[in-house]
């Protein structure tokens, strides 16, 4: 049987918002940057995901529709080049078992070797919750999970943190 | 604080300047859109060495079939007889849940863990606490007792009976499910006349015309209008449609905490009558506490499970602080004591809750719940099982003075309800070593039920080292594979222990007589096993080959098809998706007739079974998948020994989520279904017909 590519219709093409992928770079890189190091753990790692987001922007640039989406899209994209990267974060399902060591920070970093030290999905929320300043409603769409869960999620990774910080929040 | 630390840290983080300058030159130049791009070269090379050199390592150490260095999971027989059930009133599951509370107490549990179960996961002073109270309507006095101010609304009468004298097609796809003849939820439903989808965004559920390929939008369900007017949040969840009834599942979260105890959830059933669109009427809300654990629709029969968690101090005047409740409209009742039972020994204050309700008439027909929880089922039409997983850390000895050792072992749980036109009772109780993967590792055959588990038994050793705890594991040879068979008491009769140590179940498929599974590590052994005489399931064969498969699917004489991912056979790192058709005819001699690389990182198939769309009488595959922002809808035929692509589709609209894509059939015609877009193709040949959005 012959193989059929089917054109899509794209008259909305027009009406779209136009990404300028080098003031996107400009913008966001850093940014994606350290959500991609939060993810892996590692700069090499997160430098890998960076480059890899942004020619995946340049390839799919026509399918955003505003800077919101932008950003997002930037950072769902790099979600799941961590987890390809890290081949198997993505099937923990069950409850989070312990990580392993982590090496890469500052010695005299307080706080990051902690959230480094969770789980994938607890340290995505915190990083987007208090680094980005998204809202519980925005992380919510852009990771695709329900309010309830970034809460949760948030709740957890609070108190693992404080277990360990034993202070002030 | 926190924040500050955080951010002030994150922000020396930064990549390495010459790379940023060659990435920013790399990407201005890119023309855009393009298929193929380079790579700044030594980075990918960098990372597979490492990979092979863990691999080679870790290879080196372990074992293969059977030998195994560390302990032996705990095997199915042993367990201390905590699988039975028994009544149980109010009074005696108050004094049992006083009791835990005061021993937490007494225990005096760092307050971080106080706060957070005490206040439902909200701690005081939270900053996302204040940004929520700006959110919604928070300010609900009196609502402290069981009541839940869901609206009801028209109560028309009803049609019971289906018009088939519409225009619709008799020959249409469902939802790809496990059992035959037992419906699941999902966020696309077809009739054959009209499709149903849900958009968790907007909380709509759309109904478009389908005839003939060509589409007409002709109404919507507005679910989360209801929600926020009370300052509540509702997500969708799951849906049926049959026999002119839409079911419409959602969880309703509040937003606010019962002081001491918690927020509660509650899973929302609607009801509605169907029969003639863009006529559509609400008949009944049904709601129940809890979290949703899954649902299924046999005959017309829906049930709904759900599992509750209760925290902190029971209050004797008001039993809703140790009793999970359902209702109907606006009211909301505890469960009766005839409808309880517990699970003896270790007991979690977690309650599973099953409810059964006629879809026609849409009234509640029984209600059971287990204290003692269940967080995957599996139904078909007589029985209901519910499985719970229970891990368990419990401190051992170990060679270092300056760590602490855990083992780490799991257990899975058993209860089944007996179902007969919707009533359901209790029946036995059992218990096996390991947890399961979901609910395809497990089935009931000829009386029997089987199960297949990954056992852990794994040690952990923590080590604080100054400000942070770094924990290592140290027993690789503490996790294997078993099938467990039970008899109608749920006592295991028949088993296979100790399968491929080191390796966890991805995927299970029973079929009768046979069953089949795949464990991974590097390499994918698929087991056939015989299951004619359940006390003796027999390993007929191990086909190992690179990768793995995540769903296996019967594909008629002989065949079994396999969604799953390649992998290198040297290193192990995980790669592209793929399709596999094992030829089964001979189980003692499986071989993987042929392999097709879809070229594309991620298939919601592989989590999600409901996004397979598999037809063997046109003999049709469908799936999506995408290299992360390139979406496409695959379609496979399977000829002469070989997978042939039918058609590649793109796929347009917004929505992240291309778990939500699914594929369907009406008569002669395909369609494929977005979150926002469902676009029309005749089946012969794929040729575009129209395209809706809405």
């Amino acid at each position: 049987m012959e193989i059929k590519q089917i054109n899509q219709n794209s008259s909305l093409a027009d009406k779209r918002f136009k990404v300028d992928v080098a003031a996107a770079f400009s913008e966001f890189a850093d940014n994606i940057y350290r959500l991609a190091f939060v993810r892996t753990r590692n700069k090499t790692d997160a430098e890998d995901v960076l480059q890899s987001t942004f020619l995946r922007l340049v390839k799919n640039s026509h399918k955003i529709t505003s800077k919101e989406h932008l950003k997002a899209w930037l950072i769902r994209t790099a979600l799941n080049q961590s987890n390809t990267l890290l081949g198997s974060s993505y099937r923990n399902k069950k409850a989070d078992l312990k990580e392993t060591i982590i090496s890469s920070t500052d010695k005299t970093d307080e706080v990051l070797p902690l959230v480094l030290a969770l789980s994938p999905k607890l340290k995505t929320v915190i990083y987007l919750f208090y680094y980005e300043g998204y809202s519980v409603e925005e992380i919510s769409k852009i990771c695709s999970i329900s309010v309830g869960t970034v809460k949760s999620r948030l709740s957890r990774a609070r108190t693992t943190l404080k277990e360990t910080l034993e202070g002030e929040f | 604080m926190f924040k500050e630390s955080f951010k002030k840290e994150l922000e020396n983080i930064n990549p390495d300047p010459a790379f940023t300058a060659e990435l920013l030159e790399k990407i201005t130049a890119t023309p855009e859109p393009k298929r193929n791009f380079t790579k700044i070269r030594g980075r990918r090379i960098f990372l597979s060495v490492t990979a092979a050199a863990l691999s080679i390592t870790v290879l080196a150490l372990s074992v293969w079939w059977g030998k195994g260095p560390g302990a032996k999971p705990t095997l199915g027989k042993e367990f201390d007889g905590t699988a039975a059930i028994q009544t149980v009133s109010y009074d005696d599951i108050y004094k049992l849940f006083k009791s835990i509370s005061d021993k937490e107490k007494a225990e005096n549990r760092g307050n971080s863990i106080k706060d957070f179960f005490l206040n439902g996961g909200v701690t005081k002073d939270e900053v996302w606490l204040e940004e929520d109270m700006e959110d919604s309507d928070m300010a609900m006095p009196g609502a402290t007792t069981g009541t839940s101010d869901l609206k009801g609304s028209e109560n028309t009468s009803t049609n019971t009976t289906v018009d088939d004298a519409g225009t619709g097609s008799d020959d249409y796809s469902s939802t790809n499910v496990q059992v035959d003849g037992i419906d699941e939820g999902d966020i696309v439903k077809t009739d054959g006349k009209y499709i149903y989808i849900g958009r968790q965004n907007d909380k709509k559920i759309f109904i478009i015309k389908a005839e003939n390929g060509k589409m007409e939008l002709i109404s919507s369900i507005d679910y989360g209008k209801i929600a926020a007017e009370q300052g509540e949040k509702e997500y969708f969840t799951d849906m049926y449609v049959k026999n002119g009834r839409l079911v419409l599942i959602t969880s309703l979260y509040n937003s606010y905490a019962r002081e001491g105890y918690g927020a509660t959830t509650h899973i929302v059933t609607r009801i509605f009558d169907i029969v003639t669109p863009p006529n559509i009427t609400l008949i009944k809300t049904l709601t129940q506490s809890g979290n949703y654990v899954s649902s299924r629709l046999s005959e017309n029969v829906l049930y709904v499970f759900t599992t509750h968690s209760f925290y902190g101090e029971p209050n004797a005047d008001d039993t809703t602080t140790f009793i999970p409740t359902t209702g109907e409209n606006s009211e909301q009742c505890t469960i009766s004591e005839n409808n309880i039972c517990a699970f003896s020994g270790d007991i979690k204050r977690t309650y599973f809750i099953a409810t059964s309700a006629d879809i026609l008439t849409a009234e509640r027909i029984d209600t059971k719940t287990v204290l003692g929880a269940g967080n995957e089922v599996y139904v078909n039409n007589q029985s209901i099982y519910a499985a719970a997983c229970f891990g368990n850390y419990e401190k051992v000895d170990g060679e270092k003075s300056d760590f602490t050792y855990n083992r780490y072992s799991t257990k899975t749980r058993l209860i089944r309800f007996e179902i007969a036109d919707g009533k359901l009772s209790y029946g036995a109780s059992g218990e096996v070593a390991g947890q399961i993967l979901n609910q395809f590792s497990m089935d009931e055959y000829d009386g029997h039920f089987r199960i297949v588990t990954t056992v852990e038994s794994s040690v952990y050793a923590t080590k604080w080292n100054g400000e942070y705890a770094s924990t290592y594991s140290m027993d690789r040879g503490g996790q294997s594979n078993a099938l467990y068979v039970l008899d109608r008491d749920l006592k295991v009769v028949g088993s296979i222990e100790d399968v491929a140590p080191d390796e966890k179940v991805y995927s299970v498929r029973f079929a009768g007589a046979v069953g089949y599974f795949v464990t991974f590590r590097q390499v994918d052994p698929l087991f056939t096993v015989d299951l004619s005489d359940p006390k003796n399931p027999t390993i007929l064969s191990a086909l190992k080959i690179p990768g793995f498969s995540s769903y296996l699917h019967p594909y008629g004489d002989g065949l079994l098809l396999g969604v799953g991912r390649n992998a290198d056979e040297k290193t192990g790192k995980v790669g592209t998706a793929k399709l596999s058709m094992f030829n089964v005819s001979d189980p003692k001699n499986v071989t993987e007739q042929s392999l097709c690389d879809l070229g594309v990182n991620y298939i919601p198939a592989e989590y999600e079974h409901k996004a397979v769309f598999v037809n063997l009488d046109k003999n049709l595959i469908g799936l999506a998948g995408s290299d992360y922002a390139d979406p496409k809808y695959f379609i496979y035929t399977y000829k002469d020994n070989a997978f042939v692509k039918v058609a590649e589709l793109p796929l347009d609209g917004y929505s992240y989520d291309l778990n939500n894509v699914r594929g369907l059939y009406i008569g002669n015609y395909f369609y494929l279904c977005e979150e926002d877009t469902v676009y029309s193709f005749t089946l012969d040949g794929f040729e575009t017909v129209a395209t809706v959005r809405f």
